[in-house]
């Protein structure tokens, strides 16, 4: 009757299929791309007024004339050996750059995402014990009001106020933890609280309905009439109940902090991916464009996949109603 | 009350509580006293709003900061908790008073193993306990409730019991850190009837071994009968009446007590007798009415020729009535004088079954899977103008998805199912919804299924507007409806949440009604209803069946309820019927061990039969995705031998006036009346056997 270990490994399954699924699909739309916009490489490779005859032996070598399905099997199967092609602009491969700029973005989105989750959770779960109160009604307005103004515009004033008007932190740039750690930590505050603030918002009003939702279940009543006191009615009650909503919520706020952050990157000057697809965008870089959307796509997907996988972990009925019920 | 010089595990001396609220203070409790020694069963009976819950959650510290509670005291063991702060009161909840709650499908943390909830009460007041300790204490707790195979079920989360199981579970959480006192706050209500009894018989025992004294709060009297020694009944906020059990039901000394026993319909009754109920509604608060609260529904207060003007004047204060009972009632000797409750005038209702018209409802071989769940398997049946069908069964064995099929809600599986004589089941589109409207339904819970937003006038209206019925006819027959239902017009214009669980139900009916539908379905109509207005509903049923106009399925648990409205029964087991008859003969020779076991597994009508030799049936119903061989009910029938595994028992005809059982031991009643001197013993939960 214990057939839990069976039925979480069909419930990764489940999901791995889907995830590869929604991958496939939309590499097909990536790939397809390439053919809505009018020209195509050998229009850049060849130059202002080519020969036709370099064009065809152009086309041909690149296998532009085989059909749509071919073309796609070799644009995904080198997909999927790590090859998104080569930048015709810049002449480098799309994996090396996207390789160079993923560190920035990753640093970036990391300590944002932990700002977020550390904040969001703390001011959320105060908001829920003091429901109605004056500090309640505080963090309602603030984070309405956080959540009404786009990031970068705090970015710009956190930069006026913290490098011009203080001098407490440098207004953009970006340096190496390798280096030095306290400079890139000077450097990567006011970004990452930057990115950070609107994800803060949004956790800490989850967290509260989420938290005050659960109060209100009868097994917190029975807990308390166990004797079980406020802080551990939280942690070992509540949390657990009540994190799945703002799992979801962080997850996919990672997914898109992972794309790159192009607004505060830009405010910044901070060299992540985000500002990568900016420039490819600008240049009409296809191939470039295609292949950040193809690494956006599956980095989505992979945090999506992780969170799903999580929720079996915090709800064990999950588990079972997707296989193997008792 | 007192008068041992034992010091009282719990004692409460004139206690108040008020809450407040938008609409100003609402009084809910108003000067209770009352003393639990060690070891004492005792009951609180009262409807919703009694205050019978929100007095034991006072005294466990445990009501939200809009209460306001006033006490002379509230002693636990002789300490003063009145004013306790809350960290006191956490380390007396659990450990010296723990509680067991309605509903143990919430009661349980969804994410938490069964055995660190068991042992949570022990971990959080004794630090200094081992895990180790911690687990063997909560392995020992779910044996001692009767759990099988405790090791392995501490590992598991609450989803992976069934009701009964998780029952167990809270009351051996409840159990484990050996509080004094134990709160069991209507600790069966949510349970199938089976279950009940086996929760009721853990409940018993466990309470005598380890001398905790229980408080069970209920508003069932079958509850209180079968396990506790003394009775506080409750209303409007305050004690009424206080006695040993036997004298509760022998001689019930205030009116309030008397008309509960009176509005009880029980399944061990000749059925055809008028209800009791009691007239008009319990008051919003305790210091609704002057005087005594209860003498606006008091059939002592009004129409005799002594002056009753006190009864409206003054309010009755609790006095001793015989040794060791008290009352609050100007008219004590008189309410127990008066005619036995045992013995209560017999207004019979018409018989119906004989007379009863053509055929509007008739299933053959009616089928109906979800994916591997066989719902519903070969029902057939007929319904006539003018008679009730009662369907009782466990929950999951097919009562609602019979409900929906018969609606033409879902398309059956496989066989057929006429109305009027006319296929509905190939109906499609315009000609199903047309055919929809021979076919009413009434449901278990009037507030969700009444729009709060639509007044009663649009609530009732609404089936007459689809139907094409033009204004004044709509109008005319709405408050021809008004008035077949019992409610006065000027209702019309109010909103579902203006109106009381009863008179909600009213409207429920009502707009069935609309359309002159030759079936109607009522899904436990009474069951989310307090025990006096469930009996203005019954009654209301019975007024309306004796119009015929048209035929009644009623599905219910309460087998009490189900025999008193019911022409014909049928008993339903993992999607089969396995017993129907004429209500009077199926409930005084039931063929099948399933329907003896519910029977048996119904609260006693009085203490008295308490200690009967009972067959409790063990276990519940297994997965219906998963049914056994042969009979469905073997794994927890005491007479099953191989027969029972081998060949699936068909409904076969046992007398002449059409009773049918599938039971292969079905015509020996020698083996079926040795049922109940099966020992226990032999039934001990065989849950792991289906799992």
């Amino acid at each position: 009757m214990r057939q839990s270990g069976a039925a979480m490994l069909k419930y990764v399954f489940g999901r791995v299929v889907q995830a590869f699924i929604v991958v496939v699909i939309v590499s097909v739309v990536v790939f397809l791309l390439m053919h809505l916009v009018p020209g195509d490489v050998v229009t850049v490779l060849a130059g202002p007024d080519p020969e036709p005859a370099v064009v065809a032996a152009l086309r041909a070598k690149l296998g532009l004339d085989d059909p749509l399905p071919v073309q796609y099997f070799r644009w995904a199967f080198a997909a999927l050996q790590g090859d998104l092609g080569t930048s015709p602009y810049i002449g480098r491969p799309v994996t090396e750059l996207i390789a160079r700029r993923l560190p920035a973005t990753l640093e970036l989105a990391i300590a944002a995402i932990i700002i977020a989750s550390v904040f969001g959770i703390l001011v959320g779960v105060i908001a829920a014990l003091r429901q109605g109160s004056w500090v309640d009604t505080l963090i309602t307005t603030a984070n309405s009001f956080i959540l009404s103004i786009p990031n970068f515009w705090f970015g710009i004033v956190g930069i006026i106020v913290f490098a011009v008007w203080l001098g407490w932190l440098p207004s953009g740039g970006r340096k190496l933890f390798s280096d030095d750690p306290i400079k890139a930590m000077q450097y990567l505050l006011l970004p990452a609280i930057a990115l950070a603030l609107d994800s803060i918002a949004m956790i800490a009003r989850l967290v509260r309905a989420s938290v005050l939702d659960e109060l209100s279940r009868d097994y917190v009543t029975v807990a308390r009439a166990k004797g079980v006191q406020a802080s551990r009615l939280m942690r070992l009650h509540i949390s657990r109940n009540a994190a799945i909503p703002v799992l979801t919520v962080l997850g996919l706020r990672f997914g898109q902090m992972l794309g790159g952050a192009v607004l505060i990157e830009s405010v910044f000057n901070w060299p992540g991916l985000g500002r990568l697809t900016i420039e490819a965008i600008r240049s009409r870089d296809i191939v470039l464009v295609q292949g950040t959307l193809m690494y956006f796509v599956i980095i989505y997907m992979a945090i999506n996949l992780l969170i799903d996988l999580s929720y079996g972990w915090f709800n064990p009925r999950i588990r079972a109603s997707t296989g193997g019920a008792v | 009350m007192t008068g041992s010089s034992q010091q009282s595990s719990l004692s409460v001396k004139n206690l108040k509580i008020a809450f407040r609220t938008s609409s100003g203070v609402r009084q809910v409790v108003d000067g209770v006293s009352f003393d639990i020694k060690p070891g004492e069963q005792v009951g609180v009976v009262g409807e919703s709003g009694s205050g019978k819950s929100v007095t034991m959650l006072a005294a466990m510290g445990l009501l939200p900061n809009s209460a306001r509670i006033e006490a002379d005291h509230i002693r636990m063991n002789g300490e003063e908790i009145k004013s306790a702060p809350e960290s006191r009161m956490a380390e007396l909840r659990g450990a010296e008073i723990s509680m067991v709650f309605q509903n143990p499908m919430t009661s349980l943390n969804p994410s938490m193993r069964i055995g660190r909830q068991v042992q949570e009460p022990v971990a959080v007041h004794d630090k200094s306990v081992s895990q180790t300790d911690l687990d063997v204490l909560a392995i020992k707790m779910l044996e001692e409730v009767g759990i099988p195979n405790p090791p392995l079920r501490t590992t598991q989360y609450p989803h992976e019991f069934s009701g009964g199981m998780r029952q167990r579970a809270v009351i051996a959480m409840a159990l484990s850190g050996e509080p004094s006192v134990l709160v069991a706050d209507e600790p069966t209500t949510a349970l199938d009837v089976t279950v009940q009894a086996q929760i009721v018989s853990v409940l018993r025992e466990l309470s005598r071994k380890r001398n905790v004294a229980s408080i069970v709060i209920t508003h069932d009297l079958g509850l209180v009968a079968e396990l506790v020694d003394r009775v506080m009944v409750m209303y409007a906020g305050r004690i009424v009446e206080e006695t040993p059990v036997a004298d509760l039901f022998n001689e019930p000394a205030h009116p309030y007590t008397r008309a509960l026993l009176r509005s009880r319909p029980t399944a061990t009754e000749d059925s055809k007798r008028r209800l009791d109920a009691i007239p008009g509604l319990p008051p919003q608060s305790a210091d609704a009415v002057p005087g005594c609260p209860f003498h606006p529904r008091c059939e002592f207060a009004g129409d005799s020729s002594i002056d009753r003007s006190i009864c409206r004047t003054q309010r009755p204060v609790l006095k001793e009535v015989a040794p060791g009972r008290t009352a609050a009632c100007h008219f004590v000797e008189e309410v127990m004088s008066a005619e036995d409750t045992q013995d209560l005038k017999k207004a019979t209702i018409a018989q119906q079954a004989e007379t009863a018209g053509e055929v509007v409802l008739n299933l053959q071989k009616v089928s109906k899977a979800y994916g591997p769940v066989k719902a519903l398997n070969e029902v057939s049946l007929t319904l006539k103008r003018g008679e009730t069908l009662g369907i009782a069964g466990e929950s999951g064995c097919g009562k609602s998805t019979l409900a929906r099929l018969a609606m033409g809600l879902v398309p059956p599986t496989s066989g057929k199912i006429l109305v009027n004589n006319r296929e509905i089941s190939s109906l499609k589109g315009r000609a199903l919804r047309t055919a929809r409207r021979e076919i009413q339904m009434v449901f278990q819970d009037p507030t969700s299924s009444l729009d709060r937003r639509m007044t009663i006038r649009r609530i009732i209206a609404e089936p007459m507007g689809i139907a094409g019925f033009d204004k004044a006819s709509i109008s005319e027959r709405t408050a021809e409806l008004m008035d077949a239902v019992g409610l006065a017009e000027h209702y019309l214009d109010r909103y579902p949440n203006e109106l009381s669980g009863g008179q909600r139900q009213r409207v429920g009916i009502a707009r069935a009604l609309a359309l002159n539908p030759d079936v109607i379905i009522l899904d436990e109509p009474t069951s989310a209803l307090d025990v006096s207005v469930q009996a203005q509903i019954v009654n209301l049923l019975d007024e309306l069946r004796a119009a015929r106009s048209a035929g009644y399925i009623f599905i219910a648990h309460d087998l009490g309820v189900l025999r008193h409205v019911s022409d014909r029964v049928a008993i339903m087991y993992l999607g089969r019927i396995v017993e129907i008859g004429e209500g009077d003969e199926l409930f005084e020779t039931p063929r099948h061990p399933y329907t003896r076991a519910l029977l048996a597994s119904t609260p006693a009508a009085h203490p008295d039969q308490r200690h009967k030799d009972k067959f409790v049936v063990s276990g519940s119903p297994p997965d219906p995705a998963n049914i056994p061989s042969g009979c469905g009910f073997r794994l927890r029938c005491p007479l099953a031998t191989e027969i029972c595994a081998q060949k699936r028992p068909e409904l076969q005809t046992v007398s002449g006036r059409g009773h049918q059982v599938a039971c292969h031991f079905g015509d020996d009643l020698t083996s079926l009346d040795a049922l109940s001197t099966l020992q226990t013993a032999e039934l001990q939960p065989q849950e792991s056997k289906q799992l």
